[in-house]
């Protein structure tokens, strides 16, 4: 404070004496006001501020209380169990769900054989029913919603309105036109759910490759390709967390950080393709289901597989289901393909691989011939040709005589060259027991009877070498034939080809291990001896004029519950390679319990091959062969 | 530039340095809380401005010109005697007393919230409730430094003065602001050593007003009954407090940072005023709201302080009182923003939005900084030499 300062102010005071009376009369009284006794000046001053520091104190442990303890709160109209950071964190951020459609599966053509479609689920809640305010009677709702749905009368609709007021599931899997149709009606209290579903266009074409995805509320899949390869399928749901605030009653949302946003820019348009051809796959179906009514058969099934690198051009089991009505049939053993699943004899299918195994050893050359003597002792057991009773003995044959006629006592011969042990052990080097990674899940490994019994008795190895006494699945038994084939390699079969964009660019491939089972020489020769079959022997009903086709039937018993063989009840097959001067594909048709007169390889398994390859001949192009076109 | 500018910041001055240790850290304690209470309102205020008046500092330059207003106020007040402005203090009073009335006048008065506390002036509005604060502390200074040496006359008619006070401020009506100027008159004449008969027979009365206002205004009563359990109507009447909560709860330790306050952008009702401390609390965490409670409580002690050296009752009054209304408001509001009392209008002072409070608030920081300097011996003999200018009502 200076002294002009003090000067102004007395000056000022001066200017401004006091008018009332009121006011100056205590003027005397001010100089002795100030002195008390100090001591209990300062407790009543260290009182009020005690008071202070108190509140400040007590304000210190609440703000402790609050921000570092964050009690959970426990009223009743409290979120429950939740602190509140929780529940600021509740109302501050939100989730946005972004649905990603699970990736479409295509065939080798890109036709789409699975998608994720929208659909729409009807509920009803007839306490709400209204137009404009106006009450709407139930009877007139269930009217115009039967005459909408079709599938329902108006009086199971008004039946199901009086039994609840609310949230009745009318009807679900509504495409989008009938959702149109139902909102057009401007009826409240008709409430329409959307959802994804997934759709098979083809229906029963494919199912037992494809699968099928259920429609829980999470959708899961529950067979084939959707299985097995979830991982590559499924787009996880993406969820953000955002911030949000409110203003004038609208949210306003915080995208944050890029990074996050970034996920659904890397959205990729990849669909999973299958080796299937869907032409073929129809084409072989057609085939299979007009030789399975012709003989009643039980089932049947139709692998085309690719002998080159082992992927499946077509796949047909029958009787097989709709995955768009999977809940339908009660018959769960239809949801496995069981020419993956199921273990059957192969029967004479599998001569041509006991004589690759032999060929491959030195025990026989190409050349060698044997004398068929049309029934032979084995072991104390008495085994004949299947056409004993008419042709009797054929005397003395050529190995592709062997097969032309699908002798068993040439088969014997053959493989009793051969030491048990090894003939064992070549056996399970094919892999017939091991377990095969294929994309359709439930893949049964095959059966050998045991080691120690077949070196034992020459029975067992005499059994074996005409494809009786052990086990196998069609697919496995394609894939041998496949190294036939492709000169010697077991190739990996398979269906998934890749994940390929909408231009059909490949992303990526599974990898697919092959190792050699015959040497190409081997394999060369069977497959000329197996040309003849088709040319000369039993496999004449699957020749086509102009090109080279090698083949084995196979008419085999079924093994009955009781251990011996069942004498009405036949599995038969016939394996086709095509074409035989630069070999393509192998085409495998089994037919499972064909009834009536006449029912071998030959008559039913023969020309559904035959069809089957006149197939690929006209979706392919394939030209004639040039040379030996004429049969 | 200089020259000028010390008449609005004491810093720029070079006197300062004669000054007592009491009024220099006050007066540095009370630049610092001004200016955090700025920067937190930038924050508070800023999501609001932007939407409502499209300019993200709308509040914060108003703010600014309150500050501008309180400051010529401080300077007046720190540079002349405290006898010069006590001079004026009376009349003050009596002019907001008779400005609370006219609040009450139907038309006169701005409704807010239901309640009429301000007039309209311009586009800005006054507050004589809150305004009063400054002269309201020394006036009770005054008549409570005397109270034996006066005489009935001039005790009744300034304790009417006063009564009418509250009760112009409790019709509008404002039960918090009169509680707090209760609470403080009440406070004061405790410091004064009135005797403890009388203090308690006044304590009684009041707590009785203060009852049956609660009676009269039902919204009072929710407010009390809310605060106890907030989350019996968390949608409605309980929104307030429980966002309060919720943005104090997730400061957590250290806060989200400057600015980052999720709670101010739309959910915190009142953020840039009576639930300021919420936004500072979430911005800042606990770290940052214990800081603040360690400078209130600095702050009182040094006003404590100043007080007990003070050789006079009248000057030592002031202090306590001043200590009371910014102290006590501070622990008042923050109290409120955390749930530890019923949730009333009370600015937290200079971090509030609203230009009577920061005038208010500079102005009553101006008088204890004021009687600090005189509290000193020198500046008692600087006063000795002017007592018989000191006070125009002695």
């Amino acid at each position: 404070m200076t002294k002009s300062n003090l000067k102004r102010s007395s000056l000022r005071a001066k200017n401004h004496p006091n008018s009332s009376q009121f006011f100056r009369s205590r003027q005397s009284q001010k100089r002795t006001d100030g002195i008390e006794p100090k001591q209990r000046s300062f407790f009543r001053l260290l009182l009020v501020w005690g008071v202070l520091v108190l509140a400040a104190l007590a304000l210190a442990g609440k703000l402790y209380y609050l921000q570092i303890v964050d009690p959970v709160i426990v009223y009743q109209q409290a979120p429950k169990g939740k602190t509140l950071k929780q529940i600021a964190a509740g109302q501050q951020f939100t989730k946005i769900h972004f649905y990603r459609p699970r990736r479409q599966i295509v065939d080798r053509q890109q036709n789409v054989l699975a998608t994720d479609r929208i659909s729409y689920e009807l509920y009803a809640h007839p306490y709400l029913f209204k137009r404009n305010v106006n009450k709407v009677l139930p009877e007139e709702v269930a009217a115009r919603l039967a005459a909408i749905l079709e599938i329902e009368t108006p009086e199971k609709l008004l039946k199901m309105f009086r039994q609840r007021d609310r949230g009745i599931r009318v009807a679900s899997n509504l495409p989008e036109s009938v959702k149109q149709k139902i909102t057009q009606l401007r009826i409240d209290g008709l409430d329409l759910v959307q959802n994804y579903r997934r759709f098979y266009p083809y229906q029963e074409m494919v199912a037992e490759v494809v699968g099928y995805v259920n429609r829980d509320k999470k959708p899961l899949p529950q067979a084939g390709v959707e299985f097995t390869q979830q991982k590559l399928l499924e787009r996880p749901e993406l969820s953000w967390s955002l911030k949000r605030s409110f203003s004038n009653n609208q949210a306003i949302f915080y995208p944050g950080e890029l990074s996050q946003s970034q996920q659904l820019l890397k959205f990729d348009d990849l669909r999973l393709q299958l080796t299937l051809d869907l032409q073929l796959q129809q084409a072989a179906r057609q085939a299979l289901q007009d030789k399975m009514e012709h003989y009643r058969a039980k089932r049947g099934a139709v692998i085309v597989m690719d002998v080159r690198d082992g992927s499946i051009a077509a796949l047909v089991c029958e009787p097989t289901y709709d995955p768009n009505r999977y809940f339908e049939y009660n018959d769960i053993g239809l949801f496995k393909n069981w020419a993956i699943t199921d273990l059957y004899e192969p029967g004479s299918t599998f001569k041509p691989i006991n004589v690759a195994i032999a060929l491959d050893a030195g025990v026989i050359k190409p050349s060698d011939r044997f004398e068929d003597t049309g029934q032979i002792k084995v072991d104390g057991w008495t085994i004949r040709n299947h056409d004993f009773e008419t042709e009797g003995a054929r005397g003395v044959l050529s190995i592709a005589k062997i097969l032309q006629h699908s002798s068993n006592v040439g088969m014997i011969q053959i493989v009793e060259r051969l030491n048990r042990k090894d003939y064992y052990h070549s056996l399970q080097k094919l892999g017939i027991q091991e377990k095969l990674e294929f994309d359709i899940p439930g893949y049964t490994a095959g059966q050998l009877k045991d080691e120690v019994e077949f070196i034992v008795k020459p029975i067992e190895a005499a059994t074996a070498s005409f494809g009786q006494g052990f086990s196998l699945t069609a697919l496995k038994l394609i894939q041998l034939h496949g190294a036939i084939a492709n000169g010697g390699k077991l190739v990996t079969p398979h269906v998934i080809r890749g994940l390929v964009d909408f231009q059909g660019n490949l992303h990526w491939q599974p990898s697919l291990p092959s190792k050699e089972v015959f040497s190409p020489e081997t394999s060369r020769s069977v497959l000329e001896m197996m040309e003849t079959v088709v040319k000369e022997g039993s496999g004449q009903t699957a020749r086509i004029p102009g090109y080279r086709v090698a083949g084995k039937t196979g008419t085999a018993q079924k093994a009955n519950a009781v251990g011996g063989y069942d004498e009405s009840a036949k599995i038969t097959s016939f394996v086709g390679i095509f074409p035989v001067e630069s070999p393509r594909y192998a085409v495998l048709a089994v037919v499972d319990e064909p009834q009536g007169q006449y029912t071998f390889g030959s008559t039913v398994a023969a020309p559904i091959v035959k069809s089957v390859i006149e197939a690929i001949i006209a979706i392919e192009g394939i030209p004639p062969s040039t040379k030996n076109s004429d049969p | 530039m200089r020259q000028y500018l010390k008449y609005l910041f004491s810093i720029f001055d070079s006197q300062v340095k004669h000054w007592t240790i009491e009024a220099r850290l006050l007066q540095w304690l009370t630049w610092v809380w001004l200016l955090i209470g700025l920067v937190t309102l930038v924050s508070a205020s800023y999501p609001e401005g932007v939407i409502e008046h499209n300019d993200g500092f709308y509040s914060f330059k108003r703010q600014l010109l309150g500050v501008a207003v309180g400051l010529v106020g401080f300077q007046a007040i720190v540079r002349q005697p405290l006898g010069k402005t006590l001079k004026l203090s009376p009349w003050l009073v009596l002019l907001m007393v008779s400005l609370i009335f006219l609040t009450l006048v139907p038309g006169l008065g701005k409704t807010t919230y239901g309640a009429s506390r301000w007039i309209g002036v311009g586009s800005f509005s006054l507050q004589p409730s809150e305004l009063i604060k400054p002269f309201l502390v020394m006036q009770a200074a005054y008549l409570f430094a005397k109270w034996k040496r006066l005489d009935g006359t001039v005790r009744g008619v300034w304790l009417i003065v006063f009564c009418l006070m509250l009760i112009g401020i409790l019709k509008q009506p404002n039960l918090s602001t009169t509680a707090l100027c209760g609470m403080s008159l009440w406070l004061m004449a405790v410091a004064a050593q009135l005797p403890w008969s009388q203090l308690l027979v006044t304590a009684f009365g009041g707590l009785s007003l203060a009852t049956i206002s609660v009676y009269l205004n039902p919204y009072q009563w929710d407010r009390i009954n809310f605060f106890v359990n907030p989350w019996i109507d968390p949608q409605n009447k309980g929104y307030q407090l429980i966002q309060s909560l919720l943005a104090i709860a997730s400061g957590g330790w250290g806060g989200s940072g400057f600015g980052l306050s999720q709670q101010k952008l739309s959910y915190l009702p009142i953020r840039s005023t009576d639930f300021i401390f919420a936004v500072y609390a979430e911005e800042f965490g606990f770290v940052g709201s214990i800081l603040l409670l360690l400078l209130i409580i600095v702050y009182g002690t040094l006003a404590l302080r100043v007080a007990v050296k003070c050789r006079d009752r009248l000057q030592q009054l002031i202090a306590i009182g001043v200590m009371v209304f910014l102290v006590g408001q501070s622990l008042i509001n923050i109290g409120v923003a955390t749930g530890s009392l019923p949730t009333t209008g009370l600015p937290l002072p200079f971090f509030s939005y609203g230009t009577n409070s920061i005038i208010a608030s500079l102005l009553l920081a101006a008088l204890l900084i004021r009687v600090a300097k005189e509290s000193d011996r020198g500046e008692i003999k600087d006063w000795k030499k002017n007592k018989q200018f000191s006070h125009p009502l002695t």
